[in-house]
């Protein structure tokens, strides 16, 4: 089966090996998984530092149309305003500290605090004090307008940070748009919003998609999908990805005669007849990848900026710190980790899928945000396999025989996240 | 138990003399595994043998509290429902319902659970993913 020879598209996402840094192999210690302390020195020194996903850009088209998004102890209000512009605020009415608006979703013309009735418009200016006069130390709008925050958007998504210093997003992002812009993200649409509160510490979660040791334990279904072992791993400044050939089974299953159902069942899809298919089954994927190439026109998508590797496989992308991104030809399947407001043993984890669109067809309505408990819903086969151990993670982690992680070569991107991670809590 | 089911007859897999207590044994019957469990404190139970992990043979396995545990990699099953209880295994096995007639043990050959055909799919979200 040998090494992928990786095809890369110009102009579209490079798929050359970036150099390896060498970062030792020290025990990541577990209390930054378990301590109340740590949990403390992570929301004063990271995430109050780094740019965040707030929602889909979507999900608030038109003026006057909101949603709530929580980031630890902090609830923030995301407007889109008359000018178009998406806009985030603190979620709290200078008054008597109401939070505006108690809804996920919704539309309104101005932000009006339920209580008092004060009033901001769509930029946060406090607008109307019922009974202003009675203030007679004054109400100065300058001081008593809504919290903004730093508000950009890339990719079809609304990102904020709490960091009024930092550098621009796109400077952020780093080698993110110009390796995940061909996938046109903003022309994709959501067709799942789900969160799921997990026991365990966001790491112990954003760990367990950034490293694929334990698929042949946990997925082993999954080998006769995909190559888990000719898996390319690139780490950047403060991003990672890997990228798996998909449509293609691992070296372990050996020599097939046919190609197995779960193949079959993509290849179908692209109307191609796995029973008459000549070849060995590792020359599947790029007979898929041609066909898909060749249907594109006639199913009403232009992958005119992908490479071909693009059509099959999974181009797997951390974003610091908190995204991980499935990303295919047609979909993006995207986790947000966020922490608990208190305990580091408990966390969001917030579970999208956006859907790229045929040419004619119509963007959807955005689905229904969905919020249930850790195995009140299957999350289908490979996330259920995923998310079983981690609160018995979270639990061996208190063990006071438990120093650490262990890391070996194919978890590095943990390592990585991490380096990145001790950065800014040492500063 | 629907009345599809109600229809399929009982049959004959073994005697209740072939296996002590604690123990299991693999039969197959009509193009099936059945694995026959003697549970340690009495009475039959009959899955397919088939851990829903790896799809390997649980012959053999350690039997407690009501749950078959799947020798190859620690999976634990309830006897009654099927329902994987822990770890590697997320999906439930199929429990064949058992009667015993005398010496005989009797099976219902019910159809057996199937893996989701798309691993990713997630309920609630049409086609891929």
């Amino acid at each position: 089966m040998g090494v992928t020879t990786r095809i890369e598209k110009p102009g579209g996402t490079p798929a050359a090996k970036a150099p390896e840094p060498d970062m030792g192999h020290a025990v990541i210690p577990k209390e930054r998984y378990i301590s109340p302390e740590f949990m403390r020195l992570e929301w004063a020194r990271m995430w109050t530092r780094v740019w965040l996903v707030g929602c889909r850009e979507e999900e608030i088209p038109d003026a006057g149309d909101y949603i709530t998004t929580e980031i630890g102890t902090e609830s923030l209000l995301i407007v889109r305003g008359e000018d178009g512009k998406a806009r985030t605020f603190y979620n709290v009415c200078n008054h008597r500290g109401n939070q505006v608006k108690f809804d996920q979703c919704g539309n309104s013309r101005t932000l009006q605090c339920a209580y008092h009735f004060w009033e901001y418009d769509l930029t946060g200016r406090l607008i109307n004090v019922p009974d202003e006069q009675d203030f007679t130390q004054g109400c100065p709008k300058d001081q008593l307008s809504l919290k903004a925050i730093r508000t950009e958007t890339w990719g079809g998504f609304v990102w904020y940070t709490l960091n009024p210093d930092a550098e621009a997003l796109r400077d952020y992002l780093g080698i993110i748009p110009e390796h995940l812009d061909p996938y046109e993200f903003e022309k994709m649409a959501m067709v799942m919003n789900l969160t799921i509160d997990w026991d365990c510490n966001w790491k112990a979660s954003v760990d367990a998609f950034n490293e694929y040791y334990h698929t042949p334990c946990i997925h082993p279904e999954l080998s006769y999908l995909h190559d888990d072992v000719d898996v390319q791993i690139d780490l950047y400044d403060r991003h990672s990805r890997y990228l798996i050939p998909f449509q293609r089974p691992a070296p372990r299953v050996g020599e097939l005669q046919d190609v197995p159902a779960i193949m079959a069942a993509d290849m179908v899809a692209l109307g191609m007849e796995p029973a008459e298919f000549r070849g060995r089954v590792d020359e599947v994927r790029r007979a898929f990848q041609r066909r898909k190439r060749e249907t594109a026109a006639g199913l009403g998508y232009d992958y005119s900026r992908l490479g071909d590797d693009q059509l099959s496989d999974d181009y797997h992308y951390f974003i610091f710190p908190n995204i991980t991104m499935n990303i295919f030809a047609d979909r993006l399947m995207m986790f947000r980790q966020r922490p608990h407001e208190t305990d580091p043993d408990r966390m969001y984890f917030d579970l999208s899928i956006m859907r790229r669109l045929p040419k004619d067809e119509a963007r959807p309505p955005v689905p229904d945000h969905e919020h249930v408990r850790h195995g009140e819903r299957s999350l289908g086969l490979v996330l259920d396999q995923d998310s079983v151990n981690l609160p018995h993670i979270q639990k061996g982690m208190h063990s006071m025989a438990y120093k650490g992680l262990w890391i070996s070569h194919i978890e590095r991107r943990i390592r990585h996240m991490h380096e990145t991670l001790m950065n800014y809590i040492a500063i | 138990m629907t009345d599809q089911t109600a229809d399929i007859p009982f049959r004959f897999v073994s005697k209740t003399t072939d296996l002590e207590p604690g123990k299991s044994r693999c039969y197959p019957l009509e193009g099936r595994n059945v694995l026959v469990i003697h549970m340690p404190h009495g009475g039959f139970k009959a899955i397919e043998n088939l851990c829903s992990h790896e799809k390997k043979s649980m012959e053999g396995a350690r039997i407690r509290a009501g749950k078959i545990v799947c020798p190859h990699h620690g999976a634990n099953f309830d006897l009654e429902t099927g329902k994987a209880m822990s770890a590697p295994a997320v999906l439930p096995i199929t429990v064949y319902p058992v009667k015993v007639e005398g010496e005989d043990v009797l099976v219902q050959l019910i159809e057996p659970k199937k893996k989701p055909g798309n691993p990713f799919a997630i309920p609630g979200v049409g086609g891929y993913f």
